[in-house]
């Protein structure tokens, strides 16, 4: 296959270390209770605000005595699943309605990409995600919504603008002529032909979900505690940043980490699936 | 006009010599050779056509003159301009080189001209590029110029912008710009491809008279042997990166040496060649299809009216029979062959295919149109979709139409329809990427194929093709035509494609039918005007003809 070639060939080692990076994070996520050393909710106030370092805490406790390691796991569990469920519901419901309204244009287009995607666009989003909190709730199905709304007229716009060149090129109108029926057009000829670009745009969101999802919780708004998060174990650290800073600083660091991954996973993507740049690193 | 001087030996006076010149093309590690020691020159007022197909390396080596070639590329050898080196020379000179004394135009003048400038804009920068005038002055000599490539109306022309002007026009402004710096060299790189014949032979009459003015050398690039019949003193012919013969262009024409060139020159489809179209047309049987007072309109929406491309159209389509619909851009052929399609709706008049009114355009007429015509598209690197195989290509149409679902059914299908245009049943699991031009219209053929319909609607099928290649498309598309005996409505603008496969023939200009007829009646006794400009338009492979032909034009 082509296609895997180009992607090996758009594989730097910073890439690649990326992409192991982001395995592991996957794998991570599921077998966070089988792969944590201690409960991330035991306290153990005897031993609070360890250090990192070689023992039955190997990155520390935090100031109840909780093993930061099993906490770090634990959130990225939560993380992860919420930036990915709002990726894919935004993916979803963003292509569909870029599709949509680049395909039949008029008053549909009205409907689609004006209506619903400009409306939401001219929102703040934490404003957006705020007020999805407010009404109901902090909890992660209320994330995964909200952001999944927030982040599909990205989706969106690449379809929409995908869609409106590829739909005026002769295959597609050959498929017409040989009788297609309007929705394998849409999904069996054009979006296999616009995936590139939407699959780029995949990992970048699941970055920005990352950055989001910590920043609610670091505000509180996220996952509802004890429950740990990055967000939540960067907001708790602060108040020990001059004594223990690893308590604010190991959270911190893998949400860096991994939005980093995520995006350099996107330009790998990017320039692995856009046949023009070959050898682009 | 006088006779061309057509012999004339390179001496070492030459213009423009190129010995042993190779371009290559490399990575960080190696070079690859794309041209290998070509070496010709061009001598002082002489026309040289660099004539091959696609790949040969006739753009690439006319470019490595220039030094505009890709990034990654380089030139070796030696490139002489009255006796200058230029290969090593300075970026600086070959800047100079490229402003004054070499100039080029391009196949498409509208990616060559700048669209937010106007046309004054661009001929008051490269006349202000090398001679210091002021701006008034500059507009003037502009003026002057468009008149002398005889733009209509000068004065107001110099104030337009690209888009504004037709495509004929629009490659008299980029000759305009070229002559500014009245250049001793003129690469003409495919000048005429992208336009109409009546309006290619007046811009190849546009250089030959401006290079018997000013005296100039003109390197013309094409694959068009009519082209290099009408403007080429000597012809370099070359293929797969080397020159494979060069002579003067009367000697080339009657007598080629090279087995290439002879095959290159037998591929031409020739006007007055007569036809070899052997259908057996039923003229009494229902026909196939039939236009009664058709008009057709491209559907605009609530705030722009709808544009109307095709008038009081009256066509038939006897069962058998191939139809060669020909005119020029905007004509409306291609028009016609979509609304056959089902791919517009009637706009008024009388439609039927196969015997039922299709005009409504509902459903079932729609399913009706579906189940009898089909169409082959003009281009193949666009018409068919790159992330499917051939094979789920070819079988499409049938599973689009819930004829055959089966897999397996399907693959034996794509299996028997490659069998059927000569292509290797193995390949049903390539993508069309990995296939030929020529290969892939096949397959554009064989997907045509699929519904074994009563009547193909086939748009421009070769003329994205190579010479050879699309000679040996045409062959197996007469073949599949006697064998299975659909009627064809062939839409092209090449009549001498028309002369050989069509039984009668439809001209059409500005979306009105002008003349109707079969094929051997238009072709030779053409009653309308348009018809025998037309006729009288296309190039032929045929220096001394040519020169004829081109005489009488002038005259007339």
């Amino acid at each position: 296959m082509r296609v895997l070639t180009r992607l090996r060939h758009a594989l730097s080692p910073l890439r690649a270390v990326a992409l192991a990076y982001v395995g592991l994070m996957l794998l991570v996520l599921l077998l966070a209770p089988v792969i944590s050393p201690h409960d991330p909710l035991t306290q153990d106030v005897a031993n609070r605000l360890q250090s990192p370092g070689l023992g039955t805490h190997l990155l520390g406790t935090d100031e109840l005595g909780r093993d930061i390691l099993s906490r770090v796991v634990h959130g990225a569990r939560v993380e992860l699943l919420i930036a990915l469920g709002a990726t894919l519901l935004a993916m979803v419901l963003g292509t569909l309605l870029g599709l949509l309204g680049g395909y039949f244009g008029g008053l549909v287009e009205v409907l689609t990409m004006r209506v619903l995607v400009d409306v939401l666009l001219a929102f703040p989003p934490i404003i957006l995600v705020l007020l999805a909190v407010t009404l109901r709730g902090p909890g992660t199905a209320t994330l995964i919504v909200a952001m999944g709304v927030l982040f599909a007229p990205t989706f969106a716009r690449i379809a929409y603008g995908q869609v409106i060149s590829v739909k005026r090129l002769e295959y597609v109108e050959a498929a017409t002529a040989f009788g297609a029926p309007t929705r394998t057009r849409l999904l069996g000829v054009i979006l296999p032909n616009i995936s590139a670009p939407l699959i780029v745009q995949v990992s970048l969101t699941i970055a920005t979900a990352i950055l989001l999802e910590s920043g609610l919780s670091y505000l509180g708004l996220g996952v509802v505690p004890p429950t740990p998060s990055w967000g939540s174990m960067v907001a708790q650290g602060q108040r020990y940043l001059s004594s223990d800073p690893h308590v604010l600083l190991v959270p911190g660091a893998f949400v860096v980490l991994t939005i980093l991954a995520f995006g350099l996973v996107g330009d790998a993507l990017r320039s692995g699936l856009d046949p023009k740049s070959r050898n682009q690193r | 006009m006088t006779q061309p001087v057509l012999e004339k030996t390179p001496t070492t006076t030459a213009l423009l010599e190129i010995s042993d010149v190779s371009v290559e093309f490399g990575g960080p590690k190696r070079f690859t050779a794309v041209t290998h020691g070509i070496s010709f020159s061009v001598a002082p007022g002489e026309t040289v056509a660099l004539v091959g197909e696609s790949g040969s390396g006739k753009s690439v080596t006319a470019m490595a003159v220039l030094d505009l070639l890709p990034e990654g590329a380089r030139r070796t050898g030696s490139i002489r301009l009255a006796g200058e080196e230029l290969v090593g020379a300075s970026e600086r000179r070959m800047r100079e080189v490229r402003g004054n004394d070499v100039a080029v135009i391009f196949q498409e003048p509208m990616t060559a001209l700048n669209p937010v400038y106007t046309i004054g804009h661009h001929l008051v920068e490269a006349i202000r590029s090398h001679r210091d005038v002021d701006k008034a002055a500059a507009r003037e000599r502009a003026v002057e110029l468009l008149r002398q490539v005889h733009m209509p109306d000068p004065e107001v022309k110099v104030g337009h912008y690209p888009h504004q002007l037709s495509g004929g026009q629009r490659q008299r402004a980029m000759i305009a710009m070229a002559m500014a710096s009245e250049p001793q060299l003129l690469i003409a790189d495919e000048p005429t491809t992208a336009l109409d014949v009546t309006v290619q032979a007046e811009i190849l009459d546009l250089v030959r008279e401006l290079q018997q003015r000013t005296g100039m050398s003109v390197l013309v690039i094409t694959h068009d042997m009519g082209v290099v019949a009408d403007v080429a003193d000597r012809v370099v012919v070359m293929r797969d990166g080397r020159v494979v013969e060069e002579a003067p262009a009367v000697e080339l024409f009657a007598r080629p040496r090279h087995e290439y060139t002879r095959a290159l020159l037998d591929a031409v489809p020739r006007l007055g060649s007569g036809t070899t179209s052997s259908a057996v047309v039923d003229r009494d049987a229902t026909p196939v299809l039939e236009l009664s007072g058709v008009a057709i309109e491209y559907p605009g929406s609530f705030r722009r009216s709808g544009f109307r491309a095709g008038h009081d159209l009256d066509i038939r389509v006897a069962p058998g029979e191939i139809v060669g619909l020909v005119g020029e851009s905007g004509s409306g052929k291609s028009t016609i062959g979509r609304l056959a399609m089902g791919l517009l709706p009637v706009a008024e008049g009388r439609m039927s295919i196969a015997g039922r009114d299709v005009s409504a355009g509902g459903k079932a007429d729609l399913r009706h149109v579906r189940e009898h015509v089909s169409m082959v598209f003009q281009d193949p690197a666009s018409s068919l979709d790159p992330r499917r195989t051939i094979g789920q290509v070819v079988t499409d149409p049938l599973r689009w139409t819930g004829k055959l679902t089966d897999r397996k059914a399907c693959r034996l299908r794509a299996e028997e329809l490659l069998d059927q245009v000569r292509l290797p049943k193995a390949w049903v699991d390539r993508y069309p990427h990995e296939l030929s031009g020529g290969q892939r219209q096949r397959v554009g053929i064989a997907r045509a194929m699929a519904t074994n319909p009563r009547l193909l609607v086939a748009d421009e099928p070769t003329s994205a093709l190579d010479v050879s290649v699309q000679a040996a498309v045409l062959d197996l598309f007469s073949d599949l035509q006697r064998e299975f005996g659909f009627s064809c409505l062939f839409i092209t603008h090449d009549l001498s494609v028309v002369e050989q496969l069509a039984t009668s023939v439809v001209v059409l200009r500005s979306g009105r039918v002008v003349e109707q007829g079969t094929t051997a009646r238009v072709l030779d006794a053409p009653q309308e005007d348009y018809t025998r400009r037309l006729i009288a338009a296309a190039p032929v492979p045929d220096p001394e003809l040519q020169a004829r032909r081109r005489s009488e034009r002038l005259a007339g």
